[in-house]
């Protein structure tokens, strides 16, 4: 994880060894007030997997190094009345688990990088990183999750939508940490769909097909990884659901995916205009899949 | 220098005075002189530097010194006794499973973690354990092969 500036400015010199201070709280009040401490000077470390790399080119030079690893709850999945919470340092590891939504472990079976990085990246810190070409964060905007940010004394909670609010930018402010991501229960199916060019590439596009399983099987499809922050969109069909979508109803879906109007997201692994046209195949096949899928837990 | 971090490396304790920031592929490198944990990418990307903590395989360019404070690591340098090797690196050698071994230490470590997590795991798992690892020497096919000969060795015994 990063604090507020990911566009690479210098911070604070570091200490006289070359390296960042490195600090390893215990407790998240802490990790709090240690942050407080120099917010801007301080890179908050969940996984390493985007914070490490910057520091070996001098993308970024914090005097500090805060790591949460070290922080009890922060790394555990817990449900209690209605709601899953994932702590900001679950790893994808951790979402393999049998109590996690099927979704969560879903993507976290597809993320690149093998065992290794499924035992290092963490939840939290895809948040804040909020690369649009990612996976995590448009599965949690299409499960309704809220995000918690804390600083000494005080909480907030945030819809991913207002705490994703463009390409790598969130809406957290310097001296917070995201602590966790909730997840309200709901029974309605999922599906989950990525495409990437090759098995250790980065996604180029993700889609989370939801739908409801009470009255006219409301249907919201959530693009990721193809567009600058998640962006979700209703789909309205006409006639019954079946075990997969009529030719007539996929043309439909991929029609209203393109022009939903996103926007979409361009790098070095594909243009927008190869984006919005795949999104539109993503998204039958979401919502395919998860018409075939056993009903979710 | 004041140790930065106690931990324990194949087996032995030791004090690292590294910073503790410092990426753990190169306190093990330069501390320790232990040059079988090899960089490639330095992104996370390459799985040459891989190591076994508390037997789970990580990409050690990223993890910081610090932390592995009290834990186990592993390197490519301590599985196995002094003088055997492994069912994992007997079938690696026997299937010429590698080339220039620059990849090594991903491929064989993550090859024995799964092995140790499940010795019955199957060709799906064995290849998904290799998902972190690139091999510039194309050894792919024949690193799964090798794999899949010590998951049988080891069934066997």
């Amino acid at each position: 994880m990063t604090s507020a500036a990911t566009d690479g400015t210098t911070r604070a010199a570091p200490a006289t060894s070359g390296r960042p201070v490195y600090l390893a709280p215990l407790d998240l009040s802490d990790a709090l007030a240690m942050l407080a401490e120099d917010a801007a000077g301080t890179a908050i470390l969940g996984g390493g997997t985007v914070v490490m790399p910057r520091l070996a080119t001098g993308a970024e030079r914090p005097g500090r190094l805060l790591d949460l690893a070290a922080v009890p709850g922060l790394a555990d999945v817990t449900t209690a009345g209605g709601t899953s919470t994932l702590g900001a340092t679950v790893t994808y590891a951790t979402l393999l688990g049998r109590s996690v939504h099927p979704l969560l472990r879903q993507v976290a079976r597809g993320i690149t990088g093998g065992p290794q990085i499924r035992n290092q990246g963490t939840v939290g810190g895809s948040l804040c990183h909020a690369n649009p070409a990612s996976d995590l964060p448009a599965a949690l905007a299409a499960l309704g999750a809220r995000v918690t940010l804390e600083r000494p004394g005080a909480r907030r909670t945030l819809s991913l939508a207002d705490f994703v609010v463009g390409p790598y930018q969130t809406a957290i402010a310097p001296g917070e940490i995201l602590t966790a991501v909730e997840i309200p229960d709901g029974d309605a199916r999922y599906g989950y769909v990525k495409i990437k060019h090759g098995h250790s590439s980065w996604p180029l596009a993700v889609a989370a097909a939801r739908i409801s399983r009470a009255g006219r099987h409301a249907i919201t499809v959530t693009l990721g990884a193809a567009v600058t922050r998640p962006t979700s969109i209703e789909i309205n069909l006409d006639g019954e659901l079946g075990a997969s979508l009529t030719p007539s109803q996929a043309v439909v879906v991929a029609e209203t995916v393109r022009a939903a109007g996103g926007d979409w997201w361009a790098d070095e692994l594909a243009t927008a205009r190869y984006r919005r046209r795949v999104c539109g195949v993503l998204a039958v096949r979401a919502i395919d899949d998860a018409l075939r899928k056993e009903p979710s837990a | 220098m004041s140790p930065e971090v106690m931990t324990t490396v194949n087996g032995k304790p030791v004090a690292l005075t590294a910073p503790a920031a410092t990426p753990l592929a190169d306190v093990l490198r330069d501390e320790l002189g232990l040059t079988g944990t090899h960089l490639g990418c330095r992104n996370g990307d390459c799985g040459a530097c891989t190591v076994l903590i508390d037997g789970r395989p990580f990409k050690s360019c990223l993890v910081p010194a610090g932390r592995v404070r009290q834990r186990d690591v592993r390197t490519i340098e301590g599985i196995g006794e002094e003088g055997e090797l492994t069912a994992v690196q007997q079938a690696f050698w026997d299937a010429n499973a590698f080339q220039c071994g620059f990849c090594l230490a991903g491929t064989l470590l993550c090859a024995t973690a799964a092995l140790d997590h499940d010795p019955n795991a199957t060709e799906e798992e064995l290849a998904d354990a290799q998902a972190g690892n690139l091999c510039r020497c194309g050894g792919y096919r024949k690193i799964l092969e090798a794999a899949l000969a010590a998951a049988q060795t080891l069934r066997r015994r």
